[in-house]
């Protein structure tokens, strides 16, 4: 246990700089997702047929492909084409691009249970179709995705460790350069699942409290 | 008397299915319309394609001297002057009461939030929704109360026709009252109204003329006198004595 | 881009690296299976105290990287780097598939299990001959989905040095000094295989509705 405290004490800038890595990563990438997704999502719906097929075949490519062959292909590939990114970028980039598909499934199956009557309620108001989803479909859509949105960025906080094979400093990597210098493996990958661990219940809190406050009479959150 | 709106020979399929077989119908201003009809005789139908929610596939929708169904008209400008009640009520549920009447305001009118909010608290008085129900959610309301509201939503955007669909056969018998009420006064205000309703009472009181629909035709319209007491048509002698009889019953009923 | 090269290396990959990534994803998986399994019905059938620690031990367990659990069975303790990718990824899917199997089981039991007890089966034989068969039957998309997740997964025991899909396809990158080709090579044996599994599932998933059963499972 003392150990434990040790390699703690010593090496505690090291891993609150992986912490706040971890974390940027993990938000940063959400808020791509979160953007990329509502836009596939509406784009999916009403966009001409072959970009609709373009773009399905797009989210069944990321679907259908590991994160890392993803985060592979544009750290390492995309240099030849004349893009090069940093780790950092390159990261966010490929987690991003991946959970902008996940979400707008998501976000597609929300969206899609809003009753057509809603839709015809506001167009009779003279809303155009922009406005009808930015005032009355997707304040209501994002109150029943937000279970599989929290769950979505639980999900990134993990996935956020594979910027570990493009030598990104957050937590796992972190967690091994520590590893290597101390031969005290156990100690300081439980440290790092602790980390894990802990961010994901502060997370899950926040985010049950957040359902709770933007919880409306009757419109029901579908649990999964 | 001006006609504000005219419909000329309105068609329309649902894929093999031809819902409306060339409707023809004069609204004018001020003028209080009732359509009756059995369902599935095209009447919803009828009035979504007045507002465009659903687009006729032959005829001509003319509105204060303007053909909609041409390309080249705003429709989101023409439907803000056209308000509409739906059977189902359909209030944005994640809106409050007021916040359902503001948004159009803001959003379509482009008033300030305190002058919609003025705008707003008027028209829903005006219904009979008093203050405390302003902050309530829809699943909060009666269904009478949310009736209210989306009449109150629909009048509150200065409307030149209102189209009301069946606005109270969702509706329990007591309730249906305070909502007629309502349609009754619009009426006496001159506002100019479709309303597509089988409350045989309320049409005897408050409407210009009636027109009896049945698949996908006007079978037969005039002054709610001749139509429900006196009809020419045998089909619409049928059709109303068959809800008068209903009607009647449920009177009973109710003592 | 080259079409008899990208072919040679998917036939590269596949020689390679397939043996691998199904053993990591079928053993993981089947280990998955039993932990999971047990967790579900000794949440079921024993519920209180029980069920509210096997709860936190699967919250925890659903919180930590696969990586991190892969490095952790591996350095922890030192054992043959396929057998701790199995371990680790295993471990984790229990989590997973515990929660699987235990909402259909509450669906079931909630439907069915009255109508068991009424005919005259004590509890045990209402589970058995009743609840489980629906079980197993209703869990099959979702549990195939999830191998499907498994077996992307398992690309992450290239941190650990096993050779399987992703580790052949790097490999060989690294080897040519291009990554274009393997890349591509490597998602289109994923997609092949995780298509496969999710056409399977999608048709058992209508199978299974055609017995009267809903979306929700």
């Amino acid at each position: 246990m003392s150990e434990v405290v040790n390699i703690f004490a010593s090496y505690a800038p090291e891993l609150l700089n992986a912490l706040i890595l971890t974390l940027e990563v993990t938000f940063l990438s959400f808020a791509i997702g979160l953007a990329g997704g509502v836009a596939i999502a509406i784009s999916r719906a009403s966009t001409p047929k072959p970009i609709k097929i373009l773009i399905t075949a797009f989210v069944e490519l990321v679907r259908g492909t590991p994160m890392v062959v993803q985060l592979f292909f544009i750290y390492y590939a995309l240099p030849s084409i004349g893009i090069k990114l940093d780790p950092f970028t390159a990261s966010v980039f490929a987690m991003g691009l991946n959970s902008a598909v996940y979400q707008s499934e998501y976000w597609r199956t929300a969206i899609g249970s809003i009753p057509k009557t809603q839709w015809e309620a506001a167009y009779s108001l003279g809303l155009s179709t922009f406005g009808v989803l930015a005032n009355v479909v997707l304040p209501q859509a994002l109150r029943i995705a937000i279970p599989l949105l929290s769950n979505e960025l639980i999900y990134l906080l993990k996935f956020s460790s594979i910027a570990y094979f493009v030598a990104l400093p957050e937590l796992v990597y972190t967690g091994k350069w520590i590893a290597s210098k101390t031969f005290a493996y156990i100690e300081i990958y439980t440290i790092i699942a602790i980390f894990y661990i802990v961010i994901t219940m502060i997370l899950s809190e926040i985010l049950v409290r957040l359902e709770k406050k933007l919880s409306i009479p009757g419109i029901t959150i579908k649990r999964i | 008397m001006k006609t504000l709106l005219q419909a000329i020979d309105i068609h329309k399929y649902f894929g093999k299915q031809h819902v409306l077989k060339g409707i023809n119908l004069d609204v004018y201003e001020g003028e209080t319309l009732v359509i009756i009809g059995p369902s599935g005789s095209g009447k919803s139908t009828l009035l979504r394609c007045l507002n465009l929610l659903i687009k006729p596939d032959r005829g001509r929708i003319i509105f204060d001297g303007v053909d909609i169904t041409s390309g080249g008209v705003d429709i989101n400008k023409v439907r803000q002057e056209i308000g509409f009640v739906f059977q189902s009520y359909n209030l944005f549920a994640h809106l409050t009461a007021i916040e359902n009447v503001v948004l159009g305001l803001v959003k379509v009118k482009k008033m300030s939030r305190e002058e919609a909010r003025r705008v707003a608290a008027e028209a829903l008085l005006s219904v009979g929704i008093t203050e405390d129900l302003w902050s309530k959610y829809p699943a909060q309301l009666s269904g009478g109360q949310q009736q209210r509201v989306a009449i109150a939503r629909a009048i509150a955007m200065n409307p030149r026709l209102l189209l009301l669909d069946e606005p109270t056969s969702a509706l329990d018998p007591e309730l249906t009252v305070e909502v007629l009420n309502v349609l009754e006064k619009l009426s006496e205000k001159r506002m100019t109204m479709i309303i597509v309703t089988h409350q045989l009472g309320f049409a005897m009181r408050a409407a210009d003329e009636v027109v009896f629909m049945e698949d996908g035709k006007i079978v037969e319209k005039g002054p709610p006198e001749k139509i429900l007491l006196n009809p020419e048509k045998e089909r619409t002698r049928e059709f109303v004595s068959r809800l008068m009889e209903l009607y009647r019953m449920e009177r009973m009923r109710r003592q | 881009m080259d079409f008899n090269q990208l072919f040679q290396t998917i036939i590269f990959i596949a020689l390679k690296g397939v043996s691998n990534t199904f053993l990591l994803s079928f053993g993981a998986f089947s280990l998955g299976l039993g932990l999971g399994s047990l967790l579900a019905f000794m949440q079921v059938l024993i519920g209180g105290f029980a069920s509210k620690l096997i709860d936190f031990v699967t919250r925890v367990l659903r919180s930590i990287p696969p990586i991190l659990m892969l490095f952790i069975v591996f350095y922890g303790f030192r054992i043959n780097n396929v057998v701790a990718a199995i371990i680790g990824l295993g471990i984790i899917s229990s989590a997973y598939q515990s929660q699987i199997l235990r909402g259909v089981a509450e669906a079931v039991a909630a439907r069915q299990l009255d109508a068991a007890l009424s005919i005259g089966l004590d509890l045990w034989g209402s589970f058995r001959s009743v609840i489980l068969p629906q079980v197993v039957l209703l869990s099959i998309p979702a549990l195939l989905n999830e191998f499907t997740t498994i077996l992307k997964d398992s690309s992450i025991a290239y941190a650990i040095g096993v050779v399987e899909m992703f580790t052949t396809a790097i490999n060989l990158a690294n080897a040519r000094m291009e990554y274009a080709i393997p890349l591509v090579s490597v998602s289109i044996l994923y997609i092949v295989i995780c298509f496969g599994i999710s056409y399977a599932a999608s048709l058992i998933h209508r199978k299974i509705s055609l017995l009267g059963y809903g979306e929700s499972m």
